[in-house]
């Protein structure tokens, strides 16, 4: 007869080993009937990063607006479209640009809400209330919403301008809030601004900053519109497109002979899937075989505006001059977002662009700091 | 205790035993913490401490840039804590004694055993899940962010739907799925765990392709991309899978399902048409339904005054619960979670704008044993030093 002890003690071992045999099984249930959601993709809940890599379709409609001359416009980040700095002083003033989901338009749980930060009762439904108005923009019947909170012994009062313009697939916020003495300064501005905004389905090409510095253009260049983040100057013979993607930031084509060249500019959150996984996408795009490593593929490091660059250089393994293709990416990131330059071409036109598109890298800058 | 069983197991009582494995667990540790510049902390506990074997690169311990190939084997955390497990209950039954004085021993390898126990049962029974709720909206379900699920659901019940859901580790690239009441078999093409939707015209290299479906309305192909580390903050993986339903060795098409269909739906939801009869697709994030449901009935994102800093998030959610006839509101924040039935709800993210809410929902059969093996260790070493300062005052008062 095995003592107790043997026992226990082997099924003390069974029960440790069984810590590794856990089994996934189908599951089969019923539950209740779920309502379908149906966003389009700039609502995607900000906690999903990785969206932002995917280079499906994005919903088009957006806002364009006129800056005033003392304010600042600085691009979106995350679920914000945009930022505008009205007065840079620490805390800055600043006025922000959020799409949201058509179903966040009810203005009762907008305001409530609002007044709920700056220490208001809330109000219902059958209580109007002061500070709202709807005023005609663009042709949209746009809620203005007024609201200013009271002072107590260690706060200030904090006074709220917000505008909600329905668009057609997302409603759009604009929201300021601060102390009622520098928010007052700045409401009427706040308005006209609000007037100014217009919703276009038009790629997506910001305007520069209002207070960016000129640019100065190289001999036979042309005027370029240019994103929020970026700047450059565009090399004669080159002439913008419109881009097809929301990743897209811009795309060039060289005109004359060398008509098959383009140049993109693209943008991704992150490390945009990891420097391998992208070297051997570009190698298939020109019929190269992936490598297994970094250390198998030729490429150059320099600067891009003074950060660390990639500068990758491929040709196709077959093909005359005319057929044969050739592509030059330049790799760089700033605030967490790496940007793609990429040329790609027949081998005769990308070689007679090189120059040009090595003056264009030089000529590319980043607009506020690196953070 | 036999004699021939006494000598049998006695090798697995020795103390050098213990202590090959208490440094063999250090090390783990050490390697573990490293692992943790480049993987996440859920990832590290799966792959270093939830494991028999794990192949620890050398370039963990280097500065990354050096790009240092190989990597050596070792114990995993699962089988270090197994041997422990052994060794010292072995140890227990061959070597000591059960002695009135050994009472603070006993009691602090009984603290450990409690400790190693408490974990096992944390590694095989604890989930942690997200419930993500908007405004206004009741849910029934929580969802682990980690695993996927390709879930089957039959909608031609106007009262309710049947799911089948099929966990993340049969979907596997050849495999054949049959379940007795599915009228087809599916047959995986493709998995990629993690992936990247594109325009057909920009993929290169391996990517996967349907003919029916999202991808095929949306011009839209799959390419693989390397598992997410997680160090990142909000990186997740958007697993995809190829899916072909066979019925009567019929081909029905192919599909593509890809959790970004399920987390940013694109129109008309994707289903497969058999008999007349839909069936709704989608790789989603497992789901776990409850007996209650939670209604998100106000989201507060409180900042300090005048400044856009925040003070407090809270969600004002009614939870319902009919089987314990429960019915109630409920504010949690932070610092002030939800316990109900075993479960702790508590305020982990929000939704952009300020639409909804993330409340995180743990179930820990084991989060008490840790508290009562550190007492009991606390216990046993205050008897065992106490006992030896007691003998030690008397020695000299005899002296």
């Amino acid at each position: 007869m095995r003592s107790r002890f043997q026992t226990l003690f082997s099924a003390g071992v069974l029960a440790i080993a069984s810590l590794g045999c856990h089994k996934d099984q189908i599951r089969e249930y019923t539950v209740p009937k779920e309502q379908d959601r149906r966003l389009p993709m700039a609502h995607a809940p900000s906690q999903s990063a990785p969206m932002v890599q995917s280079e499906a379709p994005a919903a088009s409609q957006h806002p364009e607006w006129t800056v005033p001359a003392s304010w600042k416009e600085l691009p979106g980040e995350g679920m914000r479209y945009a930022t505008l700095v009205v007065e840079a002083q620490d805390p800055p003033l600043q006025i922000r640009v959020t799409p949201l989901g058509l179903n966040a338009r009810d203005l009762l749980s907008n305001v409530n809400r609002w007044r709920g930060q700056i220490g208001l009762e809330p109000v219902g439904v059958d209580k109007p209330t002061t500070g709202l108005r709807t005023v005609q923009v663009d042709g949209r019947a746009v809620d203005l919403v007024d609201l200013t909170g009271p002072k107590t012994a260690t706060e200030p009062a904090t006074r709220i301008l917000a505008a909600i313009l329905p668009g057609d697939e997302s409603v759009w916020f604009f929201f300021l809030s601060g102390p009622v003495e520098r928010v007052d300064k700045h409401a009427a501005e706040f308005e006209r601004f609000i007037h100014s905004v217009h919703l276009t389905t038009a790629p997506v090409v910001a305007s520069m900053p209002a207070d960016h510095p000129p640019i100065d253009a190289a001999p036979g260049s042309q005027p370029s519109t240019q994103p929020a983040e970026m700047t450059w100057t565009l090399p004669a013979g080159w002439h913008e497109e419109a881009s097809t993607s929301a990743f897209r930031i811009a795309t060039f084509k060289v005109a004359g002979g060398a008509g098959d060249t383009e140049i993109a500019i693209t943008k991704f959150a992150g490390g945009a899937g990891g420097v391998l996984a992208n070297i051997n996408r570009w190698r298939g795009q020109i019929g190269l075989p992936p490598v297994g490593s970094l250390n198998e593929q030729a490429m150059q490091h320099g600067t891009v505006a003074g950060l660390p660059a990639d500068r990758l250089d491929l040709s196709a393994p077959t093909g005359g001059p005319a057929e044969r293709k050739r592509m030059i990416v330049v790799t760089v990131a700033h605030n967490e977002t790496t940007y793609f330059i990429k040329m790609t071409g027949s081998s005769a036109s990308v070689d007679t662009n090189t120059k040009a598109f090595d003056a264009f890298i030089t000529s590319v800058q980043f607009t506020g700091a690196q953070s | 205790m036999s004699e021939s069983w006494r000598e049998t197991v006695k090798p697995l009582a020795s103390i050098r035993l213990t202590v090959v494995l208490l440094a063999l667990s250090i090390f783990l540790i050490f390697a573990g913490t490293w692992a943790q510049v480049d993987m996440g902390i859920w990832t590290t506990l799966k792959t270093y401490f939830r494991s028999y074997l794990v192949w620890i690169p050398l370039q963990i311990f280097l500065p990354r840039h050096w790009h240092v190939p190989g990597a050596f084997p070792y114990p995993g955390g699962t089988l270090l804590g197994t041997m422990l497990m052994i060794n010292l209950l072995t140890a227990h039954a061959v070597r000591f004694k059960r002695k009135r004085r050994q009472i603070g021993i006993w009691l602090v390898h009984l603290g450990i055993i409690l400790l190693l126990a408490g974990e096992g049962v944390t590694a095989l029974f604890a989930e942690e899940n997200n419930m993500t709720i908007d405004e206004g909206q009741t849910v029934n379900y929580a969802e682990d962010i980690r695993v996927v699920e390709l879930a089957i659901i039959d909608k031609s019940n106007p009262e309710a739907d049947r799911v089948i859901a099929i966990p993340q580790s049969m979907l596997r690239k050849g495999r054949v799925i049959h379940h007795p009441t599915l009228p087809f078999d599916l047959r995986i093409d493709q998995y990629f765990s993690n992936a990247r939707l594109m325009e057909q015209a920009n993929a290169a290299g391996t990517v996967m392709a349907a003919n029916r479906g999202t991808a095929v309305e949306n011009n839209l192909v799959a390419q693989e991309q390397p598992v997410v580390s997680g160090v990142e903050m909000g990186e997740i993986d958007l697993p995809a899978a190829l899916v072909t339903p066979v019925a009567n060795g019929q081909e029905l098409g192919t599909w593509m399902a890809s959790l970004y269909f399920s987390v940013v739906p694109q129109g008309t939801p994707q289903e497969i048409t058999f008999d007349n009869k839909a069936y709704r697709i989608a790789l989603r994030h497992k789901r776990v339904y409850k007996p209650y449901s939670v209604k998100l009935l106000d989201f507060k994102h409180d900042v300090y005054l005048g400044t856009n800093t925040p003070k407090n998030f809270s969600s004002h959610i009614q939870l319902v619960d009919p089987s314990h006839n429960e019915n109630r509101e409920v504010l949690i924040y932070m610092n002030n979670p939800l316990r109900y039935q075993g479960e702790t709800f508590y305020q982990a993210s929000f939704k952009e704008g300020d639409v909804g809410t993330v409340l995180q929902v743990v179930r820990n059969p084991g989060w008490l044993v840790p508290y009562i093996a550190c007492v009991m260790g606390a216990l046993g070493l205050l008897i065992h030093f106490g006992a030896h300062l007691l003998r030690f005052v008397n020695g000299r008062k005899a002296a």
